[in-house]
C-alpha cells in the first residue's frame, strides 16, 4: 500500500490575519521567502514556532501558520531558550529587529548567542525604530536626523555580526530583503545549522528610514557595494568581478585584479575556521570606509548546543538520583509558614 | 504585471514580485483608517510632480545666486557637482547667515553660505517619507536624485500641502 504524503507549500505557512506593515515595506519580502523556503526543511508546521518581541518585524508570528509567540519587549530569545530546552525537537525561530535585539533586548541576545542553542535568529535591521514612527536605533549611523536626534545622532552604531561573532556565535550570515534568492539560501542555511544561527537582514523601512541600504540594493551599484561570500572561493566582486579584497597585514584592502594581482593574491573566505578573526574582519568592512560589504555566510562551524548539554544532565540526574518530586523539593530545606 | 514598488514586470497572476519579494496584491493589508493615510503610504514623490531644480557651482557669487532667487520667485537653488547635489542655498540661508551683510558679502562663493551634503530623496520614495523627513530635518525643499545620485529634481513643503489638500476628503 502507498501512502501520499502531504505536499505542504508556502500556501500553507499564509494566515489570514490582515498585515499590518507599510505597503512597500522589506518585511513582506523576508516574510515570503520565510514561507517559501520552509517546505523544503521537512519539518511539520506544528513542530515550528516564531517568538517575537515588539516591533514592526515583531508582528512575524502572526503571519505565519504556525505556533509563535509575540512576547516581551527583547525577550524572545528567553523564551525560545526555555521552548528549545524543554521541547528540543522543536524548530525555533526569533524574530528580531535593531532595536528590540539590540538595544531593549542585547544582554538577552548575547547570551543566547553564547550559549549556542539549536535556535535560529533572524535580525531585521532597518537602522531606525518604525513602529514608534521614526527615533534612532542602536544600528542608525552617526549622524542621522531622527525624532530623539534632531542634531543628528552621537552614538556609534552597533554592528549586529560584530556583536554575534563576538559572543563566538557558530553560524553567522547577512542577507537583504530584496535580494530574495540569496536571502531564500541564508534562511535555509541558517535552519539546517545545528546551534545558534544568527542572520542580519539589510530591511528598508520605506517610510522612516527609506534607502538606508540603497547602496546595497540598488540594481546600478550593489556590485560593487556588496560582495557575495562563497566558501573556499576569493573575495572578488564588482560588476565584472574585476575586483577583489586581499590582506595587507592585518588590513584589508580593495584591489583591482588584472594589474598585477591575481585571485590567488586575494584573501579566500573560509567560513568553516575554528579561529573567527578573519570572520570578524569581514563583519567589519563597511561602505563607509570604500569597502564592499559581505553578505552571505560568514561562518558555520560546529560546537555543543546548550539544550543538548543541559537535557544530558538533566538525565545524568535522573539516572543517578531518580525522578524528583517537585514537591518534596518545594517543601525541604529552611521552610517557614508566614502568620 | 508591473510591480508597483520596482516596476519589474512579472506574470499575472503571481503573488509576489519575483525580483524584490513584494506581493503584488494589497488584497491582505487592513483597511487605511482615511484616505490620506492610504495615498501617504502608496504614493510615490512622483506624484507631487518635482520641478527641474536650478543648479549652480559652488564657486557662484552670492550676489548672484540672490539675484536668481528673487528673479525666478524661488526659495533655494542646488550646488551641484557632476550633476550631483553637493549643497543648498535656501532663502532662509539668505536670511541667517547674509542678513544685512549680503552686500558686503556679495563676492563670496556660494559654498561658504550653502547647507552642505543636502538630505536627497529617490523618486521611488513614498510620499509619507518625504514628510517625515520635513518634519523632523525642518527642510522645506528636498532635492530628488536618480539611481545613482544625480539631481533631477526637487519638491518643496508647498508640494506637500497642495498634495495634502488635493486629497482631504471633502467636509
Amino acid at each position: 500500500m502507498r501512502t501520499e504524503l502531504p505536499v505542504v507549500t508556502a500556501a500553507d505557512f499564509a494566515t489570514d490575519q490582515d498585515v499590518r506593515w507599510c505597503p512597500g515595506c522589506g518585511d513582506y519580502a523576508i516574510l515570503a521567502q520565510m514561507k517559501k523556503m520552509l517546505p523544503s526543511l521537512g519539518v511539520p508546521r506544528q513542530n515550528t514556532v516564531f517568538i517575537s518581541g515588539i516591533g514592526c518585524s515583531s508582528r512575524f508570528p502572526y503571519y505565519m501558520n504556525t505556533y509563535g509567540i509575540h512576547s516581551i519587549h527583547g525577550r524572545a530569545p528567553a523564551f525560545a531558550t526555555g521552548l528549545k530546552v524543554a521541547r528540543p525537537e522543536l524548530s525555533v525561530w526569533v524574530i528580531t529587529g535593531d532595536g528590540d535585539g539590540l538595544s531593549i533586548g542585547g544582554n538577552h541576545l548575547m547570551h543566547a548567542i553564547r550559549r549556542n542553542l539549536d535556535i535560529n535568529i533572524i535580525l531585521f535591521n532597518n537602522r531606525i525604530y518604525g513602529l514608534t514612527k521614526g527615533q534612532y536605533s542602536p544600528t542608525s549611523p552617526l549622524g542621522k536626523k531622527t525624532k530623539t536626534s534632531p542634531m543628528g545622532a552621537i552614538d556609534n552604531p552597533l554592528h549586529p555580526l560584530s556583536i554575534a561573532i563576538g559572543c563566538e556565535a557558530t553560524f553567522v550570515a547577512r542577507s537583504i530583503d530584496t535580494h530574495i534568492k540569496h536571502l531564500e539560501v541564508v534562511l535555509r542555511r541558517a535552519a539546517l545549522h545545528r546551534g545558534t544561527a544568527f542572520v542580519e537582514i539589510y530591511q528598508n523601512c520605506n517610510v522612516f528610514n527609506d534607502g538606508a541600504w540603497a547602496y546595497a540594493n540598488n540594481r546600478q551599484t550593489k556590485f560593487e557595494n556588496t560582495i557575495e561570500l562563497e566558501h573556499g572561493a576569493p573575495l572578488v566582486f564588482g560588476k565584472s568581478g574585476q575586483k577583489g579584497i586581499r590582506l595587507n597585514g592585518l588590513e584589508p584592502e580593495v584591489v583591482e585584479l588584472g594589474t598585477g594581482i591575481a585571485e590567488n593574491d586575494l584573501l579566500v573566505h573560509d567560513e568553516q575556521a575554528a579561529e573567527p578573526s578573519l570572520a570578524y574582519l569581514l563583519s567589519r568592512l563597511r561602505h563607509e570606509d570604500g569597502f564592499p560589504e559581505p553578505i552571505g555566510v560568514f561562518r558555520a562551524v560546529d560546537s555543543p548546543r546548550y539544550d543538548e548539554e543541559l537535557n544530558r544532565q538533566v538525565d545524568a540526574a535522573r539516572a543517578q538520583q531518580g525522578t524528583g518530586d517537585l514537591t518534596q523539593l518545594f517543601n525541604s530545606g529552611e521552610t517557614w509558614t508566614v502568620s | 504585471m508591473t510591480c508597483p514598488y520596482c516596476s519589474a514586470e512579472n506574470l499575472d497572476g503571481v503573488d509576489d514580485c519575483a525580483e524584490c519579494g513584494q506581493p503584488l496584491s494589497d488584497a491582505h493589508l487592513a483597511d487605511p483608517s482615511t484616505a490620506v493615510e492610504q495615498r501617504l503610504l502608496t504614493d510615490h514623490v512622483d506624484v507631487l510632480s518635482p520641478k527641474d531644480p536650478i543648479a549652480i557651482s559652488a564657486q557662484t557669487p552670492v550676489r548672484d545666486v540672490l539675484r536668481m532667487l528673487v528673479d525666478r520667485h524661488i526659495g533655494c537653488l542646488i550646488v551641484a557637482e557632476q550633476g550631483k547635489p553637493i549643497g543648498i542655498f535656501s532663502e532662509r540661508d539668505a536670511l541667517v547667515k547674509l542678513n544685512t551683510n549680503a552686500a558686503a558679502l556679495g563676492d563670496r562663493p556660494v559654498s561658504e553660505f550653502m547647507t552642505t551634503a543636502p538630505e536627497t530623496l529617490e523618486i521611488g520614495a513614498k510620499v509619507a517619507f518625504a514628510v517625515q523627513r520635513m518634519e523632523v530635518g525642518g527642510y522645506r525643499h528636498l532635492p530628488i536624485v536618480g539611481d545613482t545620485g544625480e539631481l533631477t529634481g526637487i519638491i518643496s513643503v508647498r508640494d506637500i500641502l497642495h498634495y495634502l489638500t488635493e486629497n482631504l476628503p471633502d467636509a
